[in-house]
């Protein structure tokens, strides 16, 4: 999932064992993500806006962010 | 390991060819890779694809930052190529053990220590402006780019931080003069020195620790042991020398860019919204860390190229950054490039610690002289490293502006 823009929110995981805390992901959507005092990113908020969340797991270094389903 | 079927790329990371034009190589070198072969210094597997950097530095069991020493005895000989005498702590450490160093470290440079800095770096900034800003004639280099990560690096370790102009000028000496030249040595021991002589901090600390980097250091145990005096000097080292001349060497290549680019400067100084984005573009073209070594632990294919146990691994994270697979137009700068999944800080474990504050080291720094001088004009004698090895940079970056007046208080805002 890298062009898509559906319609709807989604649930978004950031996986813990990929994680490396470059922080892009709590950078560009506060709202969604929050670091812990080693960096590593957690989300914050159960369902995301699918088009914020698309672009948030494409420009993770780590591709860390996964996108588990998607709800209408 | 040099048969007809192995890309062969011939050239001296070391040597002033490439560091001419580090992006126009790269992108020369990355159409022969993902991954070549380099006959210099010994022999070594230069890989340039983005895929492949990141699959060689996410497996540290097959990709070591190990190094033995002494240097030599083994081929584990750590992160630089050609390698360096000493180890370098603690990124030539392999997890698991890496892992708690890493842990012990990675509070105080995390988001949240970032924030709590986020107006001592404005301040800093102003103060090192304030300094040129009525005379119209500035070095963008030494008198803002380099100063304001050094001020903020001392106040992160916990020295005084008006020792930053200091340290800011002997880690820029040290990574501009070349090692063969008559003043590399007294440069070298002059750096040396002035890192030394924070072991007085250190044994300040081990008794009254404070928040900062070396009071972590000072009661940072591994394994149930407190670490060595020697290692708390060898962090403190590595967080100078990587933590200063890497960022002000961003700052440096994007003010320089700004110069050529007008309208991306108008572009900037219009909608400052647009800074975040063209931070992490400018570290993806001007990625400061150009390249970092690993050795295989065991015989494995990558990129179709078959590396043997025991070989060197050159890593090139500025490659990486314009591998067209990854990014279209590589070359171009695009300010609101995205997705942007560069490689400027590594992938992986070692991912660069300090990669928050540099982020906003940059931000805050670019923005304020966008503000304050956003008329500046590079003067002649602008000088680039002549070689990179592994930072890329400039010596200098004079430059003229419209006179302003003082907007900061008269003395340092210590």
């Amino acid at each position: 999932v890298t062009h898509a823009s559906p319609a709807g929110s989604v649930r978004l995981a950031v996986n813990g064992d990929l994680c490396r805390g470059h922080g892009r992901c709590y950078s560009l959507f506060p709202d969604l993500f929050d670091a812990d005092d080693q960096s590593m990113s957690h989300v914050i908020s159960d369902t995301a806006p699918a088009t914020e969340a698309v672009q948030a797991a494409s420009n993770c270094p780590e591709r860390a962010i996964t996108i588990r389903e998607v709800t209408p | 390991m040099t048969s007809p079927d192995i890309p062969l790329v011939d050239f001296d990371h070391w040597g002033p060819e490439y560091a001419a034009d580090p992006v126009r190589n790269n992108l020369r070198y990355g159409a022969k890779c993902p991954v070549a072969f380099n006959p210099r210094h010994g022999g070594f597997w230069f890989v340039t694809g983005h895929d492949e950097v990141a699959r060689v530095t996410r497996d540290d069991a097959t990709f070591s930052s190990h190094h033995d020493l002494p240097t030599g005895s083994t081929p584990f000989v750590g992160t630089q190529h050609p390698p360096l005498p000493f180890r370098v702590t603690p990124i030539e450490i392999d997890p698991p053990v890496h892992g708690k160093w890493r842990t012990g470290l990675g509070p105080d440079f995390s988001p949240a220590a970032v924030k709590k800095l986020r107006d001592k770096m404005l301040e800093y900034t102003t103060w090192c402006i304030d300094e040129k800003i009525e005379t119209g004639e500035i070095d963008l280099l030494a008198d803002v780019a380099s100063p304001v990560p050094a001020m903020i690096n001392m106040d992160v370790m916990g020295v005084p931080s008006e020792r930053g102009p200091e340290f800011a000028y002997l880690s820029h000496a040290i990574a501009y003069t070349n090692p063969e030249s008559a003043e590399f040595l007294p440069t070298y021991k002059a750096y040396t020195d002035a890192v030394a002589s924070l072991a007085a901090i250190v044994e300040e600390r081990k008794k009254h620790p404070r928040q900062d980097v070396i009071s972590t250091l000072a009661h940072l145990q591994i394994d149930g042991e407190p670490i060595t005096d020697g290692e708390i000097m060898e962090v403190l080292d590595l967080i100078i020398s990587a933590g200063i001349d890497t960022t002000a060497s961003a700052i440096a290549c994007s003010l320089k860019y700004l110069d050529d680019d007008r309208d991306a400067r108008q572009m900037l100084i219009e909608n400052p919204a647009l800074m975040p984005s063209a931070v992490e573009e400018f570290l993806r073209i001007f990625s400061p860390v150009q390249v970092l070594a690993r050795t295989a632990t065991r015989d494995v294919e990558l990129g179709g190229q078959q590396i043997s146990a025991g070989e060197r691994v050159l890593v090139s994270w500025a490659g990486a950054n314009v591998d067209e697979r990854t990014f279209p137009d590589p070359a171009s700068v695009i300010l609101d490039r995205f997705p942007n999944r560069h490689a400027a800080f590594g992938f992986g474990v070692h991912r660069c610690i300090g990669s928050h504050f540099a982020r906003a080291e940059m931000n805050t720094v670019i923005s304020e002289v966008l503000k304050r001088m956003p008329d500046y004009t590079l003067a002649s004698g602008v000088r680039k490293y002549t070689a990179i090895g592994v930072i890329q940079g400039y010596v200098n970056l004079p430059a003229t502006f419209t006179p302003g007046a003082r907007t900061g208080p008269a003395s340092f805002p210590a």
